[in-house]
């Protein structure tokens, strides 16, 4: 059996994901080891959510997982890593999220779908910067 | 930097007990939604009032706080607690009576439930148990307990918590109350009841001080302190996680980042 598994690199902030040596980092951005601890533990709660929420057994999950396994390696499958910002309300349910499209439309609405689903269970930190950046990468590997 | 984590599911089965919860397939670790299904009843919303004048205490026999549910006929008895996730490997910190002597044991988040197994049963009243995958946050311990006399602190069951979400939380609903020495236990003006055993006791800072253990009055909890938890778990190879450092915002719920980090253990008994 395969397990689809990958990996999700975080910062906090807008836009810059990894500043290039010698560049003035920008005021609103933070990596998570400037970030407080807060900021940190809230991140990884998302994270956590996400991986839930995209390994759930239901049908959308299902079928993203199926897209990526089915193409994965292939010209028009998944790229190696994809970057997916991160908004989300006082309420700790999830804004909006960007990421570049997938080479299938679908599967590009399934993934949205599925990272917007719910409710991480807490309420991000009052002043953490937003959006968060998550980095993931999508690996198959036999358990 | 940046944090590197696992991701994704993995397929799904799930197992069918001949207890009413759903047992999830833990060879596939499929992750399954998020619909709830309660299985023990639960008691309406009950945010306790704070006030730091207790009325006169009734002395009573201390008693566990682990639950007693009569079970379906090939259960003669179950125990309902909680506990917390330690690490992300799904190593989880409970009270021991809540999990000794069981015939089998059922960790339950958020709809789903898995099998659990014991690690290790210490010589307090605090066992480490584990369960295949995590289904939570990990929790923080403090560096150095700073617990004073009454700093106000979250626990309670995990059972308890969603009607106590859905009214927007808690800061806090027990106080640390030093008036008793006790080497080894942080002791709490609270008046949690059944379910609380192996509870997370978390500060202001949304760290664990405690594990919840047993109520020796009515208003009167003890919990077994962070830093023999703290032992108990290096003592088993558990890798977890300290900082002195607020972990959570000063207005964040408590109870909020409670459920993140706890779960219902049940044990079956026969």
């Amino acid at each position: 059996m395969l397990i689809l598994r990958g990996t999700l690199v975080l910062s906090f902030g807008l836009l810059i994901l990894a500043p290039a040596p010698g560049h003035a980092q920008d005021a609103n951005f933070r990596n998570p080891e400037q970030a407080p601890p807060s900021w940190a533990q809230f991140a990884k709660l998302v994270k956590y959510r996400f991986e839930e929420w995209v390994a759930a057994d239901e049908t959308v999950a299902n079928r993203f997982r199926n897209w990526v396994i089915e193409h994965s390696g292939k010209e028009n499958g998944p790229p190696p890593t994809l970057v997916v910002r991160a908004w989300l309300n006082p309420d700790g349910t999830v804004e909006r999220v960007t990421f570049p499209a997938l080479s299938d439309a679908g599967a590009t609405e399934d993934l949205r779908t599925i990272l917007k689903r719910g409710n991480v269970g807490e309420a991000p930190p009052p002043e953490m910067l937003q959006p968060l950046n998550l980095r993931f990468s999508l690996n198959l590997r036999k358990p | 930097m940046h944090h590197s984590v696992s991701m994704l599911g993995r397929a799904a089965s799930a197992v069918r007990a001949g207890w009413p919860a759903r047992m999830v397939g833990l060879a596939s670790a499929l992750v399954i939604g998020c619909a709830v299904i309660g299985v023990a009843p639960q008691r309406a919303a009950a945010q306790v009032p704070f006030s730091l004048f207790q009325p006169a205490r009734q002395i009573e026999a201390a008693k566990p706080l682990a639950r007693d549910v009569t079970g379906p006929p090939a259960v003669s008895q179950r125990l309902d607690g909680t506990a917390f996730f330690v690490d992300d490997l799904g190593h989880m910190l409970t009270a021991r009576h809540a999990v000794a002597d069981c015939a089998r044991i059922v960790v339950s988040k958020e709809g789903r439930a898995v099998a659990a197994r014991v690690v290790a049963l210490a010589t307090t009243d605090m066992a480490l148990i584990k369960v295949p995958r995590t289904l939570g946050l990990a929790a923080v311990f403090p560096r150095a307990s700073a617990s004073v006399a009454n700093d106000m602190v979250f626990a309670e069951a995990y059972d308890r918590l969603k009607p106590m979400l859905a009214h927007g939380g808690s800061l806090g609903n027990a106080f640390v109350d030093t008036t008793l020495r006790d080497p080894e236990h942080l002791v709490l003006r609270s008046n949690v009841t059944f379910g609380t055993s192996g509870a997370p006791v978390l500060d202001s800072r949304g760290l664990v001080e405690g594990v919840v253990s047993r109520r020796t009055t009515i208003d009167r909890v003890l919990a077994v302190d962070a830093a023999h938890a703290k032992s108990f778990l290096a003592a088993h190879g558990v890798r977890f996680q300290e900082d002195d450092r607020p972990q959570m915002s000063g207005t964040a719920s408590r109870a909020h980042r409670a459920a993140s980090i706890s779960a219902r253990v049940t044990c079956l008994q026969q």
